[in-house]
């Protein structure tokens, strides 16, 4: 057994202390700049209250000499430092492009949208999310869906009735003492989720069940960078699924614009936060299949997606995540330290109820090539996911499945999940196993699975492999005909398939084929493993 | 000059006049001229004029099974004084084999002779250093090439122990390989239905089952599938020299029939491919007809006859050529 993962200290210091690293005055290298002028700063150009920020927790790239080190933080506070720390911004909203306005958006969403199947079984939809702004093609048929934002308060009773109650619950699971300590960008989000009207919607399955399987495929575009400070979004989903009804929801990040506004005017541009938050209550023998999609990474990203579920008995909940970031250029070759990315995801799942069944699917794969003159240097990659399961009840079953790949010097997978069979979840199965393979050297993986047993009678299981391609099986396809860089890519596609086939998998997988999606995720991967150094 | 292949190429020749050869294409260590040349076999043929085998080796001046001036075309695998090591270890000590068009040798052996390493260092084996000697195929530097450009070129080795590839599709595998050669020769590349067109009709000859092309490649395969499907991929790459280590290794009696089945069908459709048997036991031989059957020793090639060289081996074992040399 495992011990416990630290969790965020609890006495936390309540303000923000940034750090600078120009030193500018001040006997101490890197003098904190200051704190009150900048939150001020922040809380004016993301249209918060003056002192909104003032009681955030201490923010994890802060103070990363301190000795005891946030443990929650522990692998990427680092990275995060050079991100957000060298020169620290004051925060802003941010702005999207043009090319998608609002009478472009539809054709946008078309572009991206799976070819609607006819199938009796299925309906199918798509929302856009922007600026609070919300395209959606209305499901036809979808008798039981309800899509809605939370700000646009249609008033419909059934939403406020579902909207209420997740929020009290979201206060529970705070206030119980295996709840998680508020960690700054929880504050941030909430902050901007509250006040600065951040895009909030609101799924709400219910009613008779017509034996038809809900599906939704959110695009969440993520807004461009601007010139001066650190653009800062969160948007938002709560879902309630109810009366063994079946949803299908699939949440994609898109960046709309990867080379980014015009530069004409020379100034760097800022770095960019995303704190997508998505809740989810799943009533008894309801179910969910979840898909997080992140393709790509540009420098100076910082995404941090948090994903909290809650499971009452006989309810399903399937999530597959997927990301897959590539970067080139030579990082040492005029490039900043702080041009890296970090993408973040966190799932804090709870089985509350009796015969749960949960299963936690997701792969990595960053490549950073040092090849590639005149290209974007990217300082590095980081993708962490961090998972926490809580098993509480008789009966229920967890099985997750966590692939890494990390090739090149500046990639940097981080895997952290924890399963916690508590004192009354007898006969339960729990298995864990995380698989990484490191392609080449200096890429890094840090994985740390982790089991907590306390009832006596179930079956659990955790491990984790972290290696190279087989010699062997190169050698194999070598002496079949088949190049190097081929059988690599063809050996690296393989390890992944157990995960990336679930995008297309008919049959019990994920329910619904997704072509596109999966031919998006494809693409992003060849493209990554062209890249890929040998 | 490695003393090892000179003082074992002294003693071969008795041995060798000894047999009634029907052929002199292949050689042992022997020499009648400088340990330089040790041994050769090719020069029959007039006109043939490798600078490495000048004036080499007459004494076996006897039968030729190939016509005159065919010598470059002919001569698919000759392997001149090779010397191989793995992690320092010599296992090759100047192994000397010629394999011309169409012939079918028998390479056989103890435990830890080299069978294996042979087999290895051929295709190119990263952890196999190979320290000394030449080896030639179809008339250039075989260690010239890449293992993927050799097997472009029409060198195949069956594993001994095929490699299981989970997650891999057996006929998305068949096809990489396929067309890899296919470009690397200049032909069009197949397309998924054409490529099944190409395969259908290898798979009925054979006698196997289409089932294996959904499989994955290796993954829970049993013994005699797996060497079955290294005969598969053998006819789909329509190579010119197959190498089969130990292909009867594991196998039962009615596997190894099956086995050795599909290679003589293989032969037969494709008279000119030559092959290279690597085996422990005669019992393969009894279902597949081989032209030569030489004997490994040390690293080297000790004995060289007919069929019947194997049935002697098999009655008195191995222990026979070591009295014989000892």
């Amino acid at each position: 057994m495992k011990s416990v993962v630290a969790r965020h200290p609890g006495a936390p210091a309540r303000i923000v202390s940034l750090r600078s690293f120009t030193p500018a005055d001040g006997a101490r290298h890197g003098v904190a700049c200051k704190a009150s002028e900048w939150l001020r700063q922040s809380s004016r150009n993301l249209k918060l209250r003056e002192d909104a920020l003032v009681d955030a927790p201490e923010a994890p790239w802060a103070n990363l000499r301190k000795k005891n080190k946030n443990e929650e933080w522990r692998f990427s506070a680092t990275t995060l430092g050079r991100i957000l720390g060298e020169k620290p911004e004051a925060l802003g909203v941010g702005e999207w492009t043009s090319a998608t306005e609002t009478s472009d958006l539809a054709s946008y969403v078309a572009e991206l949208a799976e070819v609607p199947v006819i199938d009796p079984r299925f309906t199918y939809s798509q929302v856009l999310v922007k600026d609070g702004i919300l395209v959606s093609s209305p499901p036809e048929g979808a008798e039981g869906l309800t899509v809605t934002t939370a700000a646009s308060g249609t008033g419909a009773d059934d939403v406020q009735e579902a909207l209420r109650f997740l929020d009290e619950h979201d206060t529970e699971r705070r206030g119980a003492p295996q709840g998680q300590g508020e960690d700054f960008f929880d504050h941030l989000g909430d902050a901007l989720a509250k006040e600065a009207g951040s895009p909030h919607l609101v799924l709400r399955v219910g009613g008779p069940d017509d034996g038809k399987t809900h599906v939704l495929h959110l695009f969440q575009v993520v807004p461009r960078r601007t010139v001066g400070s650190t653009t800062c979004w969160s948007p938002r989903v709560s879902v309630l699924v109810e009366g063994g009804r079946r949803l299908v929801l699939v949440e994609e990040l898109i960046y709309e614009d990867s080379a980014g506004p015009d530069l004409g005017s020379g100034e760097p541009l800022g770095a960019r936060i995303v704190l997508p938050k998505t809740r989810v209550y799943l009533r008894e023998g309801s179910s969910l299949k979840h898909t997080l999609v992140h393709n790509g990474s540009e420098p100076k990203d910082v995404s941090v997606r948090t994903v909290q579920v809650t499971q009452d008995a006989g309810s399903s909940y399937d999530l597959l995540e997927s990301r897959v970031a590539f970067g080139e250029g030579n990082p040492s070759a005029g490039g900043s330290p702080s041009d890296a990315s970090l993408s973040r995801v966190e799932v804090d799942l709870w089985q509350a109820g009796e015969g749960t069944r949960t299963s936690l699917n997701s792969l990595s794969l960053i490549t950073t090539s040092a090849a590639g003159p005149g290209a974007p240097s990217h300082a590095g990659i980081t993708h962490e996911l961090r998972t926490k399961a809580r098993l509480s009840h008789h009966g229920g079953k967890i099985s997750q499945v966590a692939k890494m790949v990390a090739s090149g010097g500046s990639s940097h997978c981080i895997f952290d999940g924890k399963v916690d069979v508590e004192r009354y979840a007898q006969e339960t199965d729990a298995a864990q196993i995380a698989r990484g393979l490191l392609l080449t050297k200096r890429a890094t993986i840090n994985a740390r699975p982790n089991l907590r047993i306390q009832a006596d009678n179930v079956v659990a299981s955790h491990g984790c492999t972290i290696a190279d391609l087989e010699e062997e099986q190169l050698f194999y396809l070598a002496s079949r005909g088949v190049d190097e860089r081929t059988a690599r890519g063809v050996l690296i596609s393989s390890f992944i398939r157990e995960i990336t086939q679930l995008f297309t998998d008919d049959g019990g997988g994920r329910g619904v084929p997704f072509q596109k999606l999966s031919s998006r995720v494809e693409a992003s991967v060849q493209r990554a493993l062209e890249l890929c150094d040998l | 000059m490695n003393v090892a292949g000179l003082q074992g190429a002294r003693r071969s020749p008795g041995a060798l006049a000894g047999r009634g050869l029907r052929s002199p294409h292949f050689a042992l260590g022997a020499s009648s001229g400088s340990g330089r040349q040790p041994c050769s076999t090719s020069l029959t043929r007039k006109g043939h004029r490798n600078r490495k085998r000048v004036g080499a080796a007459t004494e076996l001046a006897a039968s030729v099974t190939q016509s005159d001036g065919g010598a470059q075309e002919a001569g698919v695998l000759e392997v001149t004084n090779l010397e191989a090591e793995i992690d320092g270890k010599r296992i090759l000590n100047g192994l000397n084999l010629r394999v011309n068009k169409g012939e079918v040798h028998a390479i056989m052996g103890q435990n830890g002779c080299g069978k294996s390493t042979f087999s290895k260092v051929l295709v190119g084996h990263p952890d196999y250093s190979v320290v000394g000697g030449s080896v030639g195929y179809k008339g250039s530097d075989l260690f010239a090439l890449e293992p993927e450009e050799r097997a472009h070129a029409g060198l195949f080795l069956s594993f001994q122990y095929p490699v299981e590839i989970p997650g891999v599709n057996n006929t998305d595998f068949l096809r990489l390989a396929c067309n890899s050669r296919r470009k690397a020769l200049g032909q069009p590349e197949f397309d998924p239905l054409e490529f099944y067109g190409h395969v259908a009709p290898i798979l009925e000859e054979l006698k196997i089952d289409s089932k294996f092309l959904n499989r994955n490649v290796n993954e829970g395969f049993s013994g005699g599938e797996r060497k079955r499907n290294e005969v598969l991929q053998l006819a789909v790459l329509e190579s010119d020299l197959a190498i089969l280590d130990e292909i009867d290794s594991g196998l039962d009696i009615d596997a190894l029939r099956e086995v050795a089945e599909a290679v003589n069908k293989l032969k037969e459709k494709r008279k000119d491919m030559a092959v290279v048997l690597i085996t422990h036991y005669q019992r393969l031989l009894d279902y597949l007809e081989v032209d030569f059957v030489h004997i490994m020793k040390k690293g080297k090639v000790v004995k060289t006859g007919g069929p019947e060289l194997a049935r002697e081996l098999e009655s008195e074992g191995y222990a026979s050529i070591d009295l014989e040399f000892e």
